[in-house]
């Protein structure tokens, strides 16, 4: 869409530059606090690379989510197997056709297919594999990796729940819960997912996103060139189906032929509905009322740990305690989203919503191996004395 | 991958199911503890878990504390039950179970505070008025499973990482090291909290039960096939692993080097537990001329070290089992014996060996040796040693020693291991600063110090803004234009900056 520019390849950029002005530093030796019997010693930590690299893509955000993860494994030194996702097939072809006329074929080639091409890639031994995409399959390219004894990133996904105090400015928190949610027309792994919030608020809630909702789209949201679309005929039906038997408090207008559906707000929403089951990856947004911040940290905690977690509130301890008290692969508190955006914050899941982490420095890391280095004298034996056979008392008391 | 994929769809009742309370213990069909004997005990760890016990510090702090007194309470027996199933010399018992987990323990105790604290990050221009930092938060559940060859070190050193992180612990010590694993057992879960840390024992079958549990984090010492099973297990819950695995270390010693003192180096590093640790060096690369020099020296050491007859001597360890006798014993058929070679199969006594005429194909060149015997193999030069290391799977540890500092860097660049010791054995793995683990097929992860700390820690990434200055985030909002992007760019630009040195 129209946005892709500003979210996907400024992003890129960003990350570009930061690692191209890091990486001097980032790849230097680390030398490391040495002890008495070392203190001649060489002891160091080297980076180095881990080899040969495969990043699997996502068809959400085509571009960013190949080409961050890239740009990490080629500043730590890796050969790199690109995998795009054939759902979002143009940028595939891009990625596909471009990438060789920059990058050297030999070192990074991309590879695309559906699913047998993948299964088959995933056969192969890898240094480390790179995903991003559900958690279902999450499991099977770990499987795949454990043959292999191949190190996994993984980049999950789950519901990621917002929960909104009674003590917040509302109109702000819905407006920064409305762009986060329908962006990218809800598929977005990091979107808020649900909302939990205290009856007495779940209306003013409604209010407040159905105002911001015309603010950025106008009145008529079909033709607004800044809404989107859900990318397949599959996801259009899976998430229509999550409509059925809710209240609908906002939108519920579908479009089958466009893969359109209405940004929707669900109310009164039970805990057991199907659309509390499943991440939703679309424009629907359920409300689930809770009594008290203690009842919405139950509720998070009784769950899959999401990768992302979300907290309006004026109360700061309120803030510090729902972090405190819960576990998700990030946290932004008094807006959505926006933690990613900041590449010093490690960015990724726990628990089914992934393992490990990348961006900016994380990136480095992830695609690194640590190797320790300790480099002594072949002279000074005396001080190995010591430890040498035959052993006495004397020796283990000194 | 998406469309057209057939995705294994969760059964109705699992995806519906409380995740963290699962395991059978509510018992969702009858025979399901006869198929999970461990559910319950995972359970109770989990509510203990969710009660949000093992997370303050002070908590921490005090069952660290009380580690500590289990090292010293139960020292004397620690010593003789490593004597009994390794034959293990009190020295290197005393060091290696006692003295190196409490400097881990120390550095712990001495840092948690720090380690614990949330870790401010930089911030970009956007975001200068906002809080950003990674919090260490604990994973939850955690397995770590044991190895025989160090029963207690490869058992407390994650320990103290997994509880200094705020974990509940299920510890599985080896079923191979008997007596060690009854101290394990027995007298470890007295010292530590009952609902939080819990000891289970079994053998091979047991583990497998114990695997198929859901887990937040697993950590394993072992071999690598075993590696295997233990990570494919943990696929199926997603759950992330550390894996200290093995392999054949290989020990480089150019022509240029004391003779002497190399040989007590990589003696003491080979024949250290009888030669069963993951790091010894397990096979040594030198040219025909530096073999020739070596063996004296290599002889002179075990001698120095262990008298005429190793046996005799109260510093030198004993083969774990017969089954490991046996497997051991074995590999003496490879090339021809210049050192050493006798054995006794009711004592598990291999002596100090050093085979010469070794051929890659041979059997002592296929699997770990895992054994006091040191075989030679010849090449002509440093780039045919290095061609040799690097045709063969990455090891836990490389060594090389020479005098020449140009050619142990040279090793060290064109090579890839877990770790590395130029001019030594073992010892880099005794600095606490740096971080012990595999690469390949010799493991994934690592630990030792404050990487203990932070492999037993998921880092979370936050982000706290405030909701005023709402002005500042129109930009981002739709209806999209040119205008607002521009506004975006110039917010958030990093830009290259140009190489250029003031003169």
């Amino acid at each position: 869409g129209p946005n892709a520019y500003s979210h996907e390849i400024l992003g890129v950029l960003g990350e570009l530059a930061l690692t191209m002005e890091k990486l001097p530093s980032w790849a230097a030796p680390l030398p490391v606090k040495k002890n008495l019997l070392t203190m001649r010693d060489e002891a160091y930590i080297h980076y180095e690379p881990l080899g040969v690299v495969l990043v699997i893509g996502a068809w959400n955000y085509p571009f960013v989510l190949v080409m961050q993860p890239l740009i990490g494994a080629i500043a730590a030194g890796n050969a790199v197997v690109v995998k795009p996702s054939e759902v979002s097939e143009n940028t595939a072809r891009l990625l596909s056709e471009l990438l060789p006329q920059y990058l050297d074929k030999e070192l990074y080639p991309v590879v695309t297919g559906g699913v047998p091409e993948t299964t088959e890639l995933l056969t192969q031994r890898f240094d480390h594999i790179l995903y991003t995409g559900n958690t279902a399959v999450g499991r099977i390219v770990m499987a795949a990796a454990a043959k292999h004894l191949t190190p996994v990133t993984l980049e999950l996904g789950g519901k990621s729940p917002c929960y909104i105090d009674k003590d917040c400015d509302l109109a702000v928190a819905c407006r920064r819960i409305t762009w986060g949610k329908y962006m990218n027309c809800g598929q977005t792994c990091i979107a808020p997912d649900y909302i939990l919030c205290h009856p007495s608020i779940q209306d003013k809630v409604v209010e407040n996103i159905k105002e911001t909702l015309k603010e950025f789209y106008g009145e008529d949201v079909k033709s607004s060139p800044d809404y989107g679309r859900i990318v397949n005929q599959r996801h259009f039906k899976r998430v229509k189906s999550l409509l059925e038997g809710q209240k609908i408090a906002l939108g519920g207008e579908t479009d089958e032929a466009s893969c359109f559906i209405a940004p929707t707000i669900l109310t009164d929403v039970s805990p057991e509905s199907k659309v509390m089951e499943e991440e939703i990856f679309g424009p629907v947004l359920p409300i689930v009322t809770v009594k008290s911040v203690e009842e919405a940290i139950e509720f998070i905690n009784v769950r899959e740990k999401p990768l992302a977690l979300y907290v309006f509130s004026n109360n700061k301890e309120l803030i510090k305690r729902v972090i405190s008290q819960t576990s998700s692969g990030g946290v932004t508190g008094n807006d959505v989203i926006m933690h990613f955006f900041l590449s010093t914050l490690p960015f990724g899941g726990v628990g089914h919503s992934g393992m490990g982490a990348y961006h900016g420095k994380h990136s480095f890391e992830t695609f690194s191996h640590r190797r320790s280095c300790l480099i002594k004298d072949l002279r000074m034996e005396s001080t190995n004395k010591m430890r040498y056979p035959p052993g006495s008392q004397k020796k283990v008391d000194w | 991958m998406e469309t057209g994929m057939v995705v294994p769809q969760l059964p109705e009742s699992e995806a519906r199911r409380a995740p963290e309370g699962d395991g059978g213990s509510l018992n969702v069909d009858g025979d399901v503890t006869s198929r999970n004997p461990f559910a319950g005990l995972v359970s109770h760890l989990r509510a203990s878990w969710l009660s949000g016990k093992t997370r303050p510090m002070e908590y921490r702090m005090a069952q660290l504390e009380a580690l500590g007194h289990f090292l010293d309470d139960k020292k004397q027996e620690i010593l003789e039950a490593t004597a009994s199933d390794l034959g293990k010399p009190p020295f290197e018992a005393e060091l290696s179970e006692i003295f190196l987990c409490k400097n881990e323990l120390h550095e712990t105790l001495n840092n948690l505070s720090r380690w614990m604290k949330d870790e401010h990050v930089d911030k970009n221009l956007a975001m200068q008025l906002d809080s950003a930092f990674i919090r260490k938060d604990p994973y939850g559940v955690v397995l770590i499973i044991a190895p025989w060859n160090y029963p207690i070190h490869l058992c407390l050193v994650p320990l103290i990482g997994a509880i200094a992180a705020g974990n509940c612990v299920l510890v599985k010590p080896s079923e191979v090291s008997k007596k060690t694993e009854r101290i394990v057992a027995e007298a470890l879960p007295s010292y530590l909290d009952k609902d939080c840390f819990a000891v289970v024992t079994g053998g091979v079958s047991e583990t497998t039960r114990l695997l198929e549990n859901k887990f937040d984090f697993i950590f394993f010492t072992g071999s690598p096939p075993v590696g295997r099973i233990v990570m494919t297990a943990a696929a199926k819950h997603l759950t992330p692993v550390t894996l200290e695995l093995g392999g054949k270390n290989p020990c480089y010693v150019s022509d240029t080097c004391d003779v002497t003192n190399v040989a007590r180096r990589v003696a003491w590093g080979r024949f250290f537990n009888a030669g069963q640790t993951c790091i010894a060096p397990d096979y040594l690369l030198c040219t025909i001329e530096m073999q020739e020099k070596l063996i004296p020296a290599l002889r002179k050491a075990v001698d120095d070290f262990y008298g005429p007859n190793p046996r005799e001597s109260p510093d030198f360890g004993r083969i774990v089992s017969d089954k490991q006798f046996q497997r051991v014993q074995r590999l003496l058929g490879s090339g021809r014996v210049v050192i050493g070679g006798q054995t006794d199969e009711a004592e598990r006594y291999i002596a100090p060996t050093v085979l010469v005429d070794v051929q890659p194909s041979d059997p002592i060149m296929q699997e770990e040796i895992f054994g006091p015997i040191l075989p030679i193999v010849v090449i002509a030069n440093m780039d045919e040693a290095i061609d040799f290391i690097n045709s063969r799977e990455r090891p836990l540890a490389l060594y090389a020693f020479s005098s020449d500092d140009k050619v142990v860097n040279q090793v060290l660049e064109r090579t890839s291991s877990g770790g590395f010791c130029g001019n030594d054995t073992l010892t880099h793995v005794t600095l606490t600063s740096l971080p012990f683990g595999g690469i390949g097929n010799s493991g994934l992860g690592m630990h030792h110090g404050k990487f203990s700390f932070d492999t037993f820690s998921h880092h979370r990434g936050c982000l706290k803004r405030g909701m005023g200055w709402e002005p500042l985030n129109a930009p981002r909002y739709p209806p999209y234009s040119q205008q607002k992007f521009g506004v975006i760019r110039a917010a958030s630009k990093v830009t290259r900056k140009n190489d250029c040195t003031l003169l």
